[in-house]
């Protein structure tokens, strides 16, 4: 089956967006109409809580999908995923860390995912220069590394500090320091970004050696793209933890629908990233009201199913 | 005839045991406990049971004496090798798969599970603690006083149950289920836990639920004064009339024989709570 006509696919996600965007800001426990709320609490609830908290959602994950279809492009590997390299380790580390350095600092969370974010990204780009292979290698045992920082974190960190560094590790858009207006613009910016280097990055799909005899200068866009890339994923865990899922299958799920062409694929991939995190965030806010599920455990358990059926369905 | 000179005899003979074993303060005295939880070590002490503790986890803050016992637990996992060494009889532990919990019942050690889930189970488990190592009169002395205490608790609720939101943990934000002790501390002075229909003992909720179950007080489990101030701050934005309270969190968290303490300053706070409200109504 061929994919469908980009243009009017790209339409009618832009049309689901939009439904699903109004529809989850409205839902919740009781549903709230932003327009005749029924008294003050609810009108605040809808514009400080729920509005918020949904565009946060779309935006972390447009910002995890892109990075995703980044990753997936410069590695030249199809399970290539915003946390490949250990970005999301390195931040985990960081943030737990944090945790147990400043206990009673709320903050200290968020700030140290971004630091530690920072770290794992400045160590993969020393290796940048290696070539998507060995970056690749080099990424998957600097993840290992990570992991093992973190469980050593963990298994030294104080019990009530455990739940608050599970709760960080499965997700929380309810708790984002970063504003969704800034989280916004940075997806904005970052699907821009794409776009610019969208036809360099088709030519990548060649190849390297075919990119550079087309003119491509492929190590500085393989440094641009690992930069970039890196740096939403970093803006992403910062604001609402490690949340698995959406960057590794929404790329993929877009080339099946509308072709592997970087200018309709990254706007694709921001959209749908968006529309399946704030689903599964709706999801676990509203299932088991007035209880919460993590949202990572939704974002597979509702993006696992739709993407095994589009894999059936277009052989 | 010598048959039945030998029976009264004999009888004497054990009388005359019985005697001497009542007279030995307890048949148990050998016991070597191990208390693998805080509020397990406070239970044994209030007891009477302290002396026969050889062994505490790290968190045992609590009477002043258990703070200088060997530490051979934390909360995650029991040293096998130090907590054998002290030759224990018996493990008090909160959960039955306690990491290396296997290891001392493999070496013969009794191992008693005390997780309560209310008020009463805490003092049947005081009484059982009690039994096994041989303070059972003593232990029902003191269960029979923190009864008469629960008892005065209750004769102070006059009005019907208090809706109040406890705060576990704020970020993510925590709070107590229907199988949580502390929702039933909670009941037995007046006031209701506004997610006691929740089927899990702790949860994850939203400061959105929160203010749709209109709590009337918010219990925060104070750790630092600063974070019961940074509390006040958020709640007020949100729940402008409603009090966040605070509790002393080694009282009301841990279910040992000080929750009835917890409770009764909670109960006082609350009551005062009460008072504003009707004065402003």
């Amino acid at each position: 089956m061929r994919p469908a006509r980009p243009a009017v696919a790209l339409l009618l996600l832009l049309v689901l967006t939009a439904g699903v965007l109004v529809v989850a800001a409205s839902m919740g426990q009781s549903w709230i109409n932003p327009f005749h709320p029924a008294d003050a609490t609810s009108a605040a609830i809808y514009w400080q809580l729920r509005l918020p908290r949904v565009l946060t959602a779309f935006a972390v994950g447009g910002l995890l999908s892109v990075a995703g279809a980044g990753f997936q492009v410069m590695l030249q590997n199809p399970l290539a995923e915003p946390y490949v390299l250990g970005v999301a380790g390195s931040a985990a580390a960081g943030a737990v860390g944090c945790a147990a350095l400043f206990p009673n600092v709320a903050w200290a969370m968020p700030a140290g995912a971004f630091v530690g974010a920072s770290l794992g990204i400045g160590i993969v780009g020393l290796f940048a220069s290696l070539g998507p292979v060995r970056l690749l290698l080099a990424g998957v045992v600097l993840a290992a590394f990570w992991a093992a920082v973190l469980a050593l974190l963990l298994s030294l960190l104080p019990a009530r500090e455990l739940g608050r560094a599970f709760g960080w590790m499965l997700g929380d858009l309810s708790a984002s320091p970063l504003s969704p207006t800034l989280l916004l613009v940075v997806l904005g910016i970052s699907v821009l970004g794409g776009l610019a280097v969208s036809t360099s990055l088709d030519r990548l799909l060649l190849g390297e050696k075919q990119a550079r005899a087309l003119g491509i200068p492929v190590r500085r866009l393989h440094l641009g793209l690992l930069l970039g890339a890196s740096a939403m994923t970093a803006v992403a865990v910062t604001a609402a933890g490690t949340i698995g899922f959406v960057g590794l299958v929404i790329p993929h799920m877009m080339r099946m629908l509308i072709g592997p062409m970087h200018r309709l694929l990254i706007p694709a991939a921001a959209l749908a990233g968006g529309v399946l995190l704030v689903t599964a965030d709706t999801a676990a806010r509203t299932v088991v009201a007035p209880a919460e599920l993590p949202v990572g455990v939704l974002t597979a358990m509702i993006g696992v199913p739709v993407f095994l059926a589009l894999l059936v369905q277009r052989r | 005839m010598y048959v039945y000179a030998s029976g009264p005899s004999m009888m004497r003979l054990l009388y005359i045991l019985l005697c001497l074993l009542a007279c030995v303060p307890d048949a148990w005295a050998d016991a070597r406990v191990l208390a693998l939880t805080p509020a397990a070590c406070e239970m044994l002490f209030a007891i009477g049971a302290g002396p026969q503790v050889v062994g505490v986890s790290e968190h045992c803050d609590y009477p002043p004496a258990a703070r200088h016992l060997p530490r051979i637990a934390d909360y995650r996992r029991l040293f096998v090798e130090p907590a054998l060494r002290l030759k224990p009889t018996l493990a008090v532990s909160g959960q039955a798969d306690f990491p290396g919990l296997s290891a001392l019942r493999k070496e013969g050690v009794r191992v008693m599970l005390v997780h309560p889930a209310s008020v009463k189970g805490v003092l049947a488990a005081m009484l059982a603690l009690g039994r096994a190592t041989g303070h059972g009169s003593s232990g029902g002395t003191v269960v029979a006083r923190l009864r008469r205490r629960l008892d005065r608790l209750a004769a102070g609720i006059s009005s019907p149950p208090l809706p109040v939101f406890y705060e576990d943990w704020p970020q993510p934000l925590l709070t107590e289920g229907g199988p949580s002790f502390i929702t039933d501390a909670l009941q037995h002075i007046g006031a209701r836990n506004i997610f006691s229909a929740m089927p899990m003992e702790t949860l994850r909720t939203s400061v959105e639920a929160v203010v749709q179950a209109r709590p009337r007080a918010i219990i925060v489990p104070e750790v630092s004064e600063k974070r019961l101030v940074a509390r006040r701050a958020f709640w007020r934005h949100w729940l402008p009339d409603v009090p966040v309270i605070g509790v002393d969190a080694d009282l009301m968290q841990r279910p040992g024989p000080r929750l009835l303490d917890g409770m009764a300053a909670l109960q006082r706070r609350l009551t005062s709570v009460r008072g504003v409200v009707h004065a402003a109504r």
